[in-house]
């Protein structure tokens, strides 16, 4: 294989899902680049990760409760020793065993490690741990001050287990998908990590949360869509179509929540946000413009990421086809997705709507001030904003791959891929 | 030193009864705080129920001091405490009792000095704390217990210094052998935002809306329940917890109604007074407070104890994550009086609620941590409010409905249970109308549009109006009746514990 023009830059390497653009004159630097390529990768991600875990310590929270100087709560591991007594009855409503028991157990991590304690467990509907000699649970040591503690069971230890369905969960992913999964995984990572350690931190710090949210979704989308399907001409028009989507969807949204008079202090969490707003700098007003932005994220990155794979199919298999005829293909692909996907964004949001919705009748509540209540408008604009990104970013993706698929990709045959 | 002042009161007894006479006895107003205001001149005036019916404890805050303007201060007045090392003017407040068929004025005719007794305080500097560290408040409070006090009598008072004195005010004492209280949730002045399904969202003069809500309310009280010992206000009095100036006008908002001049209150601290700091102590001067259980960092929060006839309260800083903490101080509380008939707990966020915050991460981890104590502890009632809302629990025992079967009810609804298991949970509405949370719908079936309350919820009422609870403790049994405003004539809960081991 030849390069044919400048545009075509020796990294863009198309791993899977299509032919190699390049073959590399040894085996071997394949394999070399590509172990390589993933140590550094992975050395990459888990220097972020520390990172970004120091920032978010070092970020100053609001703390809710009171403590005394020597007053705190831990929870720790413990192992039930044995059940002293017992003293329960099945509850008809739930099936559940409702009572008391009291417990010996041996405290296994923290300040009182070592230390056997009697316990007076109580099984009801908020809490129902029943105890079992040598199960092992989690408990809640409340100390008040230096000589006075309690403790009581909180629940199983459900650590063991819940490692075990992730790596179930990683094991699927990476034997199924391959090099993909395991890319998959570290776009996981990356995204989860980024959302609890940075982008929260940075809300805390008073950092505007629609900025910080668009960065998030920049950052993530780049990561993910490059992790996945590496530095090629899709990926980028996956890319800048996700982006101008979420664009578009900030202004709409931007403009619909001041034009409807709605902000992050309208939710139902909102008494307390004020209170975390009034001791740190927090803008809790725009906290619902972020939350839409990133929910509605999976749903563009979905489909652009689509659209923009089948365009880099249909040319591959057919690299004579010119801008108009790319970009007619996506449409027809992204015409069939936006339904799909328009419906689940609203179909996710009436979920929770629903409620209010029964609440219509079940309180005769009258249309207008049903229409006009806050959470209802929440959910709409929610909804509207997301599915208007979900169906503008079809034609911008379209519009992006048909003109950089042919464009950045390698011509296989005699194309060029600048024909008209 | 006190020879001293009997000398200096000998002196000064005809100058200071003609000053008494001709001072017409002027209404003992309530005085705003003003920021830059008269520098003697006191507010937020208010009496807490002392450590027992014979006992009040007053608070009052007045501004900077012009320290000449006092004399004497005797040492053994000077209390050393954990917030400032000030030595400060002493206040004091005089009490006289009036006889059956005496009124303030034909007592100054006849003046006897001899029946005024004084009681000395201590002065606190006052700091507000914010997210940018702690700074002084520009005001003092002024704490002062008055004892000895005869039940159903009427008393003139008046507060202030060596020659400074109030107009004079009254108050009245009860008889705690058979009494009530009354009880309202969440005053919050200041907080007349929308929640879900709430009128009105957009509200002009927001202060001015909670304000007038509340001296509603309070009038209401005072008219339909004359003979109350005192008011039981369940945490959140003012809303904002940012700044003091946005904070102080809503104190004078809560203070504002001139019934409080002479009805006693019960606070606790809510999440929205918690979020002051300290500030928030420096209010209120609570009887057998501790410094050292329920107390968070600001120090000054802690709980307390008083009693009432033959009832116990204790009123616990929810605040702190630690329940422990409350363990202790229940306890303590409850062998300092082991012979009080009725235990009462009063703290602000509601265990067994059913509204906004039913479900909230902190609400459910309380809802973890505390029943065990109060079961361990044989607590009758629990009053809370926090979700602006109006819920009665079924008896509650381990976290479970007991007892459902001896609830009888009476023709006009009420309700009446006899030597019942467990304990009552009862969360009270928004006493100045300021917000209202409808149900959490969570607590709708969105298949079927049937409301299912949670198990433990007996009554639940929200129609969006300011309520007030009376409850009645005499005999062997205690009853709570909760109106709204709009309709005080006909309660919208009634609910009566008759204990047959409680002698009268």
């Amino acid at each position: 294989m030849q390069i044919k023009n400048g545009l075509h830059a020796p990294h863009l390497l198309d791993y899977g899902g299509g032919r190699a653009t390049m073959i590399p004159t040894k085996k071997e630097n394949v394999m070399y680049g590509r172990v390589g390529r993933t140590l550094a990768g992975s050395a990459a991600l888990a220097i972020y990760l520390v990172l970004i875990f120091l920032f978010s310590g070092h970020t100053r929270i609001h703390h809710l409760y009171g403590s005394a100087p020597g007053s705190y709560v831990r929870y720790e591991k413990a192992k039930v020793l044995e059940v002293l007594t017992e003293a329960l009855s099945k509850d008809n409503a739930t099936g559940f065993d409702v009572g008391y028991q009291t417990v010996r157990i041996r405290i296994v991590t923290g300040e009182h490690k070592g230390e056997v304690m009697t316990v007076k467990n109580t099984l009801n509907y908020t809490s129902n741990v029943k105890a079992r000699a040598g199960a092992e649970v989690i408990v809640c040591i409340d100390t008040a001050n230096k000589t006075t503690y309690e403790a009581w069971i909180y629940s199983y230890n459900r650590e063991t287990y819940l490692y075990l369905f992730i790596v179930l969960f990683v094991a699927a992913l990476c034997t199924i998908g391959g090099s993909r999964g395991f890319k998959s995984v570290a776009g996981i990572i990356f995204t989860f990590s980024g959302i609890i350690f940075l982008f929260v931190p940075l809300l805390y710090r008073g950092y505007s949360p629609a900025w910080a949210a668009m960065g998030v979704v920049i950052i993530t989308v780049c990561v993910t869509f490059v992790l996945l399907a590496g530095f090629t001409a899709k990926t980028l028009s996956a890319i800048l179509g996700t982006a101008s989507g979420a664009v578009i969807s900030m202004l709409f949204l931007l403009g619909a929540l001041s034009i409807t008079h709605l902000s992050g202090f309208s939710g139902s969490e909102a008494d307390t946000l004020i209170q975390i707003a009034a001791a740190t700098h927090m803008k809790v007003g725009e906290l619902l413009f972020a939350a839409i932005l990133i929910s509605s994220l999976g749903a563009i990155m979905d489909i652009a990421i689509s659209i923009a794979t089948s365009v880099n199919e249909v040319y591959l298999n057919n690299p004579s086809l010119g801008r108009k005829e790319l970009f007619r293909s996506g449409m027809n692909v992204g015409r069939d997705m936006m339904g799909a996907m328009a419906n689940t964004l609203i179909i996710a949001f009436t979920g929770t709507s629903l409620n209010i919705l029964v609440l219509l009748y079940a309180w005769n509540v009258s249309y207008h001030q049903l229409l006009n209540n806050n959470m209802i408008g929440i959910y709409i604009i929610q909804a509207v904003s997301g599915s208007i990104a979900v169906i503008l970013t079809v034609p911008l993706v379209s519009f992006f791959s048909a003109r950089l698929i042919p464009a950045l990709a390698p011509p296989v045959g005699n194309a060029s891929g600048l024909t008209e | 030193m006190s020879s001293k002042f009997k000398n200096l009161g000998r002196l000064l007894l005809a100058p200071m009864a003609t000053i008494l006479i001709s001072t017409a006895p002027s209404v003992f107003a309530q005085t705003i705080y003003v920021p830059d205001g008269a520098a003697a001149s006191y507010a937020w005036f208010n009496i807490t129920p002392g450590s027992n019916e014979s006992q009040l404890c007053f608070s009052w805050a007045t501004k900077n001091l012009d320290m000449t303007n006092f004399g004497y201060i005797p040492a053994d007045y000077l209390h050393p405490d954990s917030f400032t090392t000030y030595a400060l003017p002493v206040p004091e407040v005089q009490v006289v009792k009036l006889n059956w068929d005496e009124t303030v004025s034909s007592f100054l005719s006849h003046l006897d000095m001899s029946r005024i007794r004084t009681f000395y305080g201590a002065t606190l500097k006052a700091y507000f704390t914010t997210s940018a560290g702690t700074s002084a408040a520009g005001w003092y409070q002024n704490k002062v217990t008055i004892s000895g006090l005869k039940n159903s009598s009427t008393y003139a008072f008046r507060i202030g210094y060596d020659s400074t004195w109030s107009p004079i005010g009254t108050f009245q004492t009860q008889d705690p052998s058979s009494f009530c209280f009354v009880a309202v949730g969440d005053p919050q002045l200041g907080a007349a935002t929308s929640g879900s399904l709430e009128p009105p969202a957009q509200i002009a003069n927001v202060l001015g809306y909670d304000s007038t809500g509340w001296a509603n309310t309070v009038a209401m009280m005072s008219q339909l329940v004359p003979n109350a010992s005192f008011l039981l206000s369940l945490g959140d009095e003012v809303d904002n917890s940012s700044s003091q100036a946005g904070v102080d006008p809503q104190y004078n908002a809560y203070f504002s109604p001139m019934q409080l001049l002479s009805l006693p209150v019960a606070t606790m601290d809510g999440n929205h007074d918690y979020g002051l700091g300290q500030y928030y102590g420096y209010h209120y001067n609570l009887p057998n407070l501790s410094t050292q259980y329920g107390v968070s960092q600001f120090g000054n929060d802690g709980d307390y104890w008083y009693t009432y006839g033959n009832a116990l309260f204790i009123v616990i800083n929810s605040n702190t994550l630690s329940a422990t903490t409350h363990d202790v101080f229940i306890g303590q509380a409850i062998a300092a009086n082991p012979k009080a008939a009725w235990r009462i707990v009063s703290f602000h966020h509601a265990l067994y609620s059913d509204a906004d915050h039913a479900l909230d991460v902190d609400i459910l981890f309380r809802r973890s941590a505390y029943p065990a104590i109060f079961d361990k502890y044989h607590i009758d009632v629990v009053f809370a409010g926090h979700d602006h809302t109006f819920t009665r629990t079924y008896q509650m025992l381990g976290g479970l409905p007991v007892s459902k079967d001896k609830m009888v009810m009476g023709a006009d609804s009420s309700v009446t249970v006899t030597d019942p298991a467990g304990t009552l949970y009862m969360t009270l509405n928004s006493g100045s109308g300021s917000k209202f949370y409808p149900l959490n719908p969570s607590f709708i079936d969105p298949e079927t549009g049937v409301i299912t309350f949670p198990v433990y919820v007996a009554h639940h009422w929200q129609q969006n109006q300011p309520t007030f609870s009376r409850v009645s403790i005499g005999g062997n049994s205690l009853s709570i009746v909760t109106v709204s405003t709009n309709n005080p004539s006909s309660p919208i809960d009634n609910y009566t514990i008759v204990k047959s081991s409680v002698q009268n």
